[in-house]
């Protein structure tokens, strides 16, 4: 542990700049949860950094930018406020995009929890392609490639997966647009059962990157998309998944 | 929704609290934050990509993955405009990293600005002139090998492998000259925090 303290704490100058690897971000990260000193240390070090994000010359942006930013931000809380009197909605109810494909193998996706351990079963069966990853990331360290559903059959996905560190980072590409006031939500299974890891956005063209904690008596990790609001319970149909 | 607090008191409710209305879907609440917050994140997000236009798209974006996701803040990343601003910062560096080999990138960091960052503006970062006059004083005072790792790494969107190969250092100096510059930004911000009051 001492090691492993000492190689994270080395560089948490560089997750604080944003300048490391996202294996190495969601290491330290993950670690800086269980260690009060590198805990203390990243987020001083990220005080620091943000020194650098405000220390830049001072522009205005153009008004058009918030009339276009207002305008969706009012048009998504009219939608929200209309649709939502904040109970779960009933499940056949579908806000929008009614024409999106909701069934996962031939399954009804959600909420039928059980459909996910089918989903899994398939994704074993299929067979996953696992290799160890070199280099001086961690001697557990795996690739896992992800499949893709017949509801996106053009995403791809990899996890990278360090079982000692209980972390793993997700990266996908070749995602669908999302539908306005949606996000992609990352689900980590467990017997079954699904437990939100965490909304996320798109973090380049069609592409997205986010990092899961808490694996290890995980099953599974699958990816939807969904209206960002609604976080308790999958609602979309699952995007691409990958057995851990 | 009754206990909504109008409008022209929004004005007055600190960032966090007008993030938990932003969670529940208020418009309002949001354009409070934005107004607050947009000019900062927007300097930002012109420093890192060099031009209008991608900076208007890039915080866009990031206004609006806050819009969409206010409840994924928590206090443990900092305060509210440290928070808006890593997402700013995180999508940029992105966006950097697809856009352009890493030559390219280099030659239009170094064009765009040698000299340093300026803290200019005190009042509209909301940190006081002595703050600022103090921020600006230990950006000044970097010993330039510090400042040419930051700069490449923060502004520049490279890694700490990638500037150690292109100027040619060991890694370990490379993560050393980071630590050793941002310690120092954060005693002159302990320092500031201290004149300050």
């Amino acid at each position: 542990m001492t090691r492993e303290h000492e190689s994270l704490r080395d560089l948490i100058a560089p997750v604080a700049l944003g300048a490391a690897a996202p294996h190495e971000i969601a290491r330290v990260e993950a670690h800086a949860k269980q260690c009060a000193v590198c805990g203390e240390e990243l987020a001083s070090l990220r005080a620091a950094a943000d020194v650098l994000a405000i220390a830049v010359p001072q522009h205005d942006p153009p008004p058009s930018l918030k009339d276009g930013l207002m305008a969706t931000v009012r048009a998504e809380a009219a939608e929200r406020a209309g649709e939502e009197p904040q109970a779960a909605p009933p499940a056949p109810a579908r806000r929008r995009g009614e024409g999106r494909a909701r069934r996962v193998f031939g399954i009804p996706a959600w909420p039928a929890a059980a459909a996910l351990a089918t989903i899994v079963a398939l994704a074993l069966a299929i067979g996953l392609v696992v290799a160890t990853q070199g280099g001086d990331d961690g001697a557990d360290a795996q690739t896992i490639a992800m499949t893709a559903t017949p509801d996106a059959p053009s995403v791809s996905g990899t996890v990278l997966y360090v079982p000692g560190e209980d972390t793993a980072v997700v990266d996908l590409s070749d995602l669908p647009p999302l539908e306005p006031g949606d996000a992609y939500q990352l689900w980590i299974i467990d017997d079954g059962t699904p437990t939100s890891a965490g909304l996320f956005e798109p973090t380049g063209p069609a592409a997205a990157r986010t990092v899961a904690t808490g694996l290890r008596d995980a099953d599974a990790l699958a990816v939807t998309a969904q209206p960002a609001t609604s976080r308790a319970a999958p609602e979309g149909p699952i995007l691409i998944q990958a057995a851990l | 929704m009754s206990a909504d607090p109008p409008p022209n008191e929004l004005a007055r409710l600190a960032d966090e609290d007008l993030l938990t209305l932003v969670e529940r879907g208020d418009a309002e609440a949001f354009e409070v934050v934005y107004d607050r917050h947009s000019r900062v994140a927007y300097s930002l997000a012109f420093r890192l990509l060099g031009d209008r236009q991608s900076a208007e798209d890039l915080v866009q974006d990031a206004f609006l993955a806050v819009w969409r996701n206010a409840a994924a803040y928590t206090p443990a990343r900092g305060s509210v405009r440290n928070w808006m601003l890593s997402i700013v910062h995180n999508r940029g560096v992105d966006r950097l990293r697809t856009l352009a080999a890493m030559a390219r990138r280099r030659d239009a960091l170094e064009q765009a600005e040698l000299q340093r960052p300026d803290a200019t503006d005190a009042a509209d970062l909301g940190i006081g002139r002595a703050m600022a006059s103090r921020l600006r004083q230990e950006l000044s005072e970097l010993p330039g090998d510090q400042f040419e790792v930051l700069k490449l790494a923060y502004y520049g969107g490279f890694t700490h492998h990638e500037i150690a190969e292109m100027l040619g250092l060991p890694l370990g100096t490379v993560k050393s000259r980071m630590r050793l510059g941002l310690e120092r930004l954060r005693r002159g911000l302990g320092a500031a925090e201290a004149a300050a009051t």
